[in-house]
C-alpha cells in the first residue's frame, strides 16, 4: 500500500467525500511552519512524477557523485547549477525514463484534447486531437502517463475500485464489486490529470481488467519478484501455509519447519504483523511445533520456494541482512529480467519503425501493463516452470493475449510472425543475467513482437490505412493460463503400458467487457486473493450503484488493514509541532522514511515540500494512533508520551508537541521504552 | 553472524560492508577510531558558517550522516543525496577544506553532554552542539 503524497495533492481531494480532509489538518500544521509558508506557490503544486526512480537508489553507499562534490567542496559556487544538474539528473537517468517520458507527453496531449473537445472548444486542430485520443481508447478508460512500473498487491482491507479514471473525475468502476484485498495488480502508469489515481492491470484468476485505482490501495514493496500477498484465513496456519506453498520443495535438511521460519522472518522484515511468534528449530523433532501463529484477516507476504531456498543460512536466525536478501533476489534475476525487458522497452522504440511503430506507440503504456501483469502473475509457476520447448508456448500465449487485448484474438495466424520474435524476447531476457546489451536486444524483440501483433490486429480490423486510430485496448481480457502437468500413465489398445510425462496445456486469452466480481471483498478469500465465483460479462459496464457507498469513501489502514485513526483517537494528545518543526522531522526524514515503508506508507524524498511533511506527520499520527503509547521520561522531559508501532517511537510532551522519532531496532535511547510501565 | 551476538550499539555486519548507527545520548563510537575520514560536510544555507542540519562524514568510502536532536546523537549510514536533504536553500558545505591535513585519521568520536565530538590524530576536532532556537546544529572546526 502507498500513502504516498499523490493522494494528498489537489486531484485527489474529492477522494472522501464524507470524512473530514486530512490536508486541512495538515495545512493548519504547516500554518506553524514558517518555512513550509515561504514555498513559491509552484513547489504546492503536485510533485513532478520520479519516473523510473525510487527511494532505493539512495540507499546505496559510494563515493560522492563528482557533481555533487564540487557543489560541496565549493560551496562559493552557485548552488542551483550543480546541485539542480544533480537532481535532474537522478530523475532521468534511469534508460526507462526518457522515452517513458515520450508516452506521457503523447498521452498526456491527448488527453488534454479530450478535455478541449468536452468543454465545448471546436475549431478543426482540437476536433482532431478529441478524435485521436478517443481512438486511442474506445473503451472509454483514459490514456495514462506511463513511467511507474511496479508489481504490486490490492493492500487494504476494503480492497479498491477499479476505474475507467478519477472517481471525481466520473470515472466509472469496471467492476461491480472492488477487487479484493490481495489481488495482484501491476502499475505502469498514472492519470495525465490526477497522479494518485494509478494505472494498473489487475489480475484475477482469470481475467486482467485495466483501469485506474488508488495509489494509496496498491504496496508495490514486494519482499521479491514472485511473492504474493495473501489474506490469513480463519484457520489458517504456518504449518497449513508451508505444506501448500513449499511442500514440493521440502528435501533433507530443509523440512517445513524451515519454510514456517522463512515465512515468520520475511514478515517480520516487512512490518506484516499477520504472522508471529518464534522461530522453529528445524532440527529439533517433535514439540514446539506451533511457535508461529497466524493472524485471520491480516495480509502476509508469501515467498517462492526459490527465494525461501536462497535465505538458508539467514533463516532461522531472524537477522535479513542486506547479503540475504541480495543473495535470495539474485535467484530470482530472471524475472527481473523479463520484466526489464519489458519496461524498458520504450527506450528502443528508435530500432522499430514505421506506422506500426506508432501505433504500438500510443498503447504502449496499456500493453505494458497488460504483459508485465501477466508475467508479474505467473512468474512463479508457468514462467519458473518453463521448458526451452514451454519458451514458444509462452511466446504464443503472450502474443495472443496482446492480440486480445486489441481486440483481434482470433487474428493468431495472422500474427505466426510474432512467434520468433516473442520466442527471441523470452529467450534473451531469460538469459540475460542482468546484461544491459542482452536486455536491450530482448526489449527490441519483444517491440518486434508488438509490432507484428500490430499489424495482424490492424490487418484484421480492416484499419491499415488508420493505424493510429485503429487499436483499442479492451477493458479487460480473460486469461487461462498456461500450464505445465504430468500425464498418467496410459495402456494402450494392445495392452503396451506407457509411462506418463509432461504435458503443456496451451492457455487461452479473449477480450472482455466490464466484468462482474460476484462476492464480497472480504469474504470466501482464498489463496493470495482469489476467490471463487467471478465471472467475465460483455455486455457493459455493471458499474456501482450511484446509492451506494464508494470504496473511496471508505477510512485509510495501514500495511496491516488497521484504520487509520485520527489523532485525537484513544485519548491521545493531538500531535502538534513547535516552533522548529520542519528542522526536527528533517533530522528524522530518512528514518521515518524507512520504517514508513515497511508500513506500507511512501514518504517523498525532497525535503521541506507539503507533501513530505504531509506525509510524515500521518505516518506519526499512525503510530500514535495505533501504537502503544506509555508515560515517562525522556532525556531531560518528564511525563513525554511515547508512542510505539513496530520499530517506530513517536516521542512528545504533554501537551502532544513533537519531541524526537527513534528507531526501536537501534537501541540506545529507543531502549529507554523497555523501562517504562 | 547472530543477532544475538551483535553488540547493543548496533554494528551490522553484512558481507563485505560495516556499517555503525548509534542513536545514543552518550556513547562513542570506537569501531571507527583509526579509520581514514576523507571528507566532512555540512547541509546548510550557503551563507552559514556553523549553523548547520547534519554533518557527513566519508570514512573509507563509506558515508554517514550525524545529527543531534533532544541530546541524543543519530549516527547511521546515508549518503548526501541532495534530493533528500537540501532545501531548496541548502548546500553541502565542505568541512574537510577547513582543516589543513588530509585525509584525516580519526582518533575518536564521542558523544557526551550534548556534544558530538569527532577529533583526528591531527588535533583538530569538529564539534556540534544543539541550538535550542533554532534546533540547527552549532559546528565547530578547530585545533586543540
Amino acid at each position: 500500500m502507498s500513502h504516498d503524497h499523490h493522494s494528498r495533492d489537489k486531484n485527489s481531494k474529492q477522494l472522501s467525500d464524507h470524512q473530514p480532509d486530512p490536508r486541512q489538518r495538515i495545512a493548519a500544521k504547516q500554518q506553524l511552519q514558517t518555512r513550509s509558508d515561504q514555498l513559491p506557490p509552484q513547489a504546492r503544486a503536485p510533485r513532478p512524477v520520479a519516473l523510473g526512480t525510487d527511494d532505493a537508489s539512495a540507499a546505496t553507499f559510494g563515493p560522492i557523485p563528482a557533481d555533487l562534490a564540487q557543489a560541496a567542496f565549493r560551496p562559493d559556487l552557485p548552488l542551483p547549477a550543480n546541485v539542480q544538474r544533480s537532481q535532474a539528473g537522478s530523475a532521468t537517468s534511469s534508460t526507462a525514463t526518457g522515452p517513458s517520458a515520450n508516452v506521457a507527453s503523447t498521452s498526456t496531449a491527448a488527453a488534454v484534447g479530450n478535455d478541449t473537445s468536452a468543454s465545448g472548444a471546436g475549431n478543426a486542430a482540437q476536433e482532431a486531437s478529441a478524435e485521436d485520443s478517443q481512438a486511442a481508447d474506445s473503451a472509454g478508460i483514459d490514456p495514462p502517463i506511463g513511467g511507474i512500473n511496479k508489481s504490486g498487491f490490492i493492500d487494504h482491507s476494503d480492497g479498491s475500485n477499479i476505474r475507467t479514471g478519477p472517481a471525481e473525475a466520473g470515472g466509472r468502476a469496471l467492476t461491480a464489486q472492488p477487487l479484493p484485498p490481495a489481488t495482484r495488480v501491476f502499475v505502469s502508469g498514472q492519470h495525465p490529470q490526477a497522479p494518485s489515481w494509478w494505472y494498473v492491470s489487475a489480475y484475477l484468476p482469470s481475467l486482467m481488467v485495466r483501469g485506474y485505482v488508488q495509489d494509496f490501495r496498491v504496496n508495490t514493496e514486494l519482499p521479491e519478484p514472485s511473492a504474493k500477498l495473501y489474506q490469513v484465513q480463519p484457520g489458517d496456519t504456518a504449518e497449513g501455509l508451508a505444506v501448500r506453498e513449499f511442500a514440493a520443495a521440502v528435501e533433507p535438511g530443509r523440512d517445513l519447519r524451515y519454510y514456517e521460519n522463512v515465512l515468520l522472518a520475511v514478515n517480520r522484515t516487512h512490518g506484516r504483523a499477520g504472522i508471529h511468534g518464534t522461530f522453529q528449530a528445524p532440527n529439533v523433532l517433535g514439540g514446539g511445533s506451533d511457535n508461529i501463529q497466524l493472524e485471520a484477516g491480516r495480509r502476509i507476504w508469501l515467498v517462492s520456494p526459490t527465494y525461501a531456498r536462497a535465505l538458508v543460512g539467514t533463516v532461522p536466525d531472524g537477522s535479513l541482512t542486506g547479503g540475504g536478501y541480495a543473495r535470495a533476489k539474485a535467484s530470482l534475476a530472471h524475472i527481473d529480467d523479463l520484466l526489464a525487458s519489458v519496461t524498458e522497452s520504450p527506450a528502443h522504440f528508435d530500432a522499430v519503425a514505421g506506422e506500426y511503430a506508432e501505433a504500438i506507440r500510443d498503447h504502449l503504456p496499456e500493453i505494458i501493463a497488460i504483459t508485465a501483469g501477466f508475467i508479474a502473475a505467473e512468474s512463479a509457476s508457468a514462467f519458473l516452470a518453463a521448458t526451452p520447448t514451454g519458451v514458444g508456448q509462452l511466446a504464443a500465449v503472450v502474443i495472443q493475449l496482446g492480440l486480445a487485448a486489441l481486440g483481434a484474438a482470433f487474428a493468431v495466424q495472422a500474427a505466426m510472425g510474432a512467434l520468433e520474435h516473442g520466442k527471441q524476447w523470452l529467450t534473451l531476457a531469460w538469459t540475460a543475467n542482468g546484461d544491459p546489451a542482452k536486455l536491450a536486444q530482448a526489449s527490441r524483440a519483444f517491440l518486434g513482437m508488438l509490432v507484428e501483433i500490430a499489424m495482424a490486429a490492424l490487418a484484421m480490423l480492416g484499419a491499415r490505412a488508420n493505424a493510429g486510430k485503429g487499436l483499442h485496448v479492451a477493458e479487460s481480457v480473460k486469461i487461462t493460463p498456461p500450464k505445465l502437468g504430468w500425464s498418467p500413465s496410459m495402456v494402450t489398445p494392445d495392452g503396451a503400458v506407457l509411462a506418463g510425462g509432461p504435458v503443456f496445456t496451451p492457455g487461452s486469452v479473449t477480450s472482455a467487457g466490464a466484468v462482474d466480481i460476484g462476492v464480497g471483498v472480504t469474504s470466501g478469500l482464498g489463496p493470495a486473493g482469489t476467490f471463487a465465483a467471478m465471472s467475465a460479462s460483455g455486455d457493459g459496464a455493471k458499474s456501482q450503484s450511484e446509492g451506494s457507498k464508494s470504496v473511496e469513501q471508505t477510512p485509510r489502514t495501514d500495511s496491516q488493514g488497521r484504520e487509520v485513526a485520527s489523532a485525537n483517537a484513544a485519548g491521545t494528545q493531538e500531535l502538534t509541532y513547535g516552533k522548529n518543526a520542519m528542522i526536527k522531522l528533517r533530522k528524522h526524514a530518512q528514518q521515518i522514511r524507512e520504517i514508513a515503508r515497511r508500513h506500507g506508507i511512501d514518504v517523498p524524498k525532497k525535503p521541506g515540500r507539503p507533501e513530505t511533511f504531509s506525509a510524515m506527520d500521518d505516518f506519526l499520527n499512525i503510530v500514535i494512533s495505533n501504537g502503544t503509547t506509555k508515560t515517562g521520561r525522556y532525556m531531560s522531559i518528564e511525563n513525554a508520551l511515547w508512542s510505539k508501532l513496530g520499530d517506530a517511537i513517536v516521542i512528545r510532551r504533554m501537551n502532544g508537541e513533537f519531541l524526537t522519532f527513534l528507531d526501536y531496532a537501534k537501541g540506545g535511547a529507543a531502549r529507554g521504552w523497555d523501562l517504562l510501565h | 553472524m547472530l543477532r544475538a551476538e551483535l553488540p547493543e550499539a548496533g554494528i551490522f555486519y553484512t558481507e563485505d560492508t560495516m556499517t555503525v548507527t548509534r542513536q545514543h545520548a552518550d556513547t562513542e563510537i570506537s569501531e571507527l577510531a583509526g579509520r581514514q575520514c576523507q571528507s566532512i560536510l555540512g547541509v546548510g544555507a550557503p551563507t552559514t558558517e556553523c549553523d548547520m542540519l547534519s554533518l557527513f562524514f566519508n570514512i573509507e568510502g563509506i558515508w554517514y550522516r550525524a545529527t543531534l536532536d533532544v541530546g541524543v546523537l543519530f549516527w547511521e549510514p546515508s549518503e548526501p543525496d541532495p534530493d533528500t536533504e537540501l532545501d531548496d536553500d541548502e548546500v553541502f558545505i565542505d568541512l574537510s577544506s577547513r582543516i589543513s591535513a588530509s585525509p584525516l585519521c580519526i582518533s575518536f568520536i564521542r558523544m557526551r553532554d550534548g556534544q558530538l565530538h569527532v577529533e583526528f590524530d591531527s588535533s583538530q576536532r569538529v564539534t556540534a552542539v544543539e541550538n535550542a532556537d533554532n534546533g540547527l546544529l552549532k559546528v565547530e572546526v578547530s585545533s586543540t
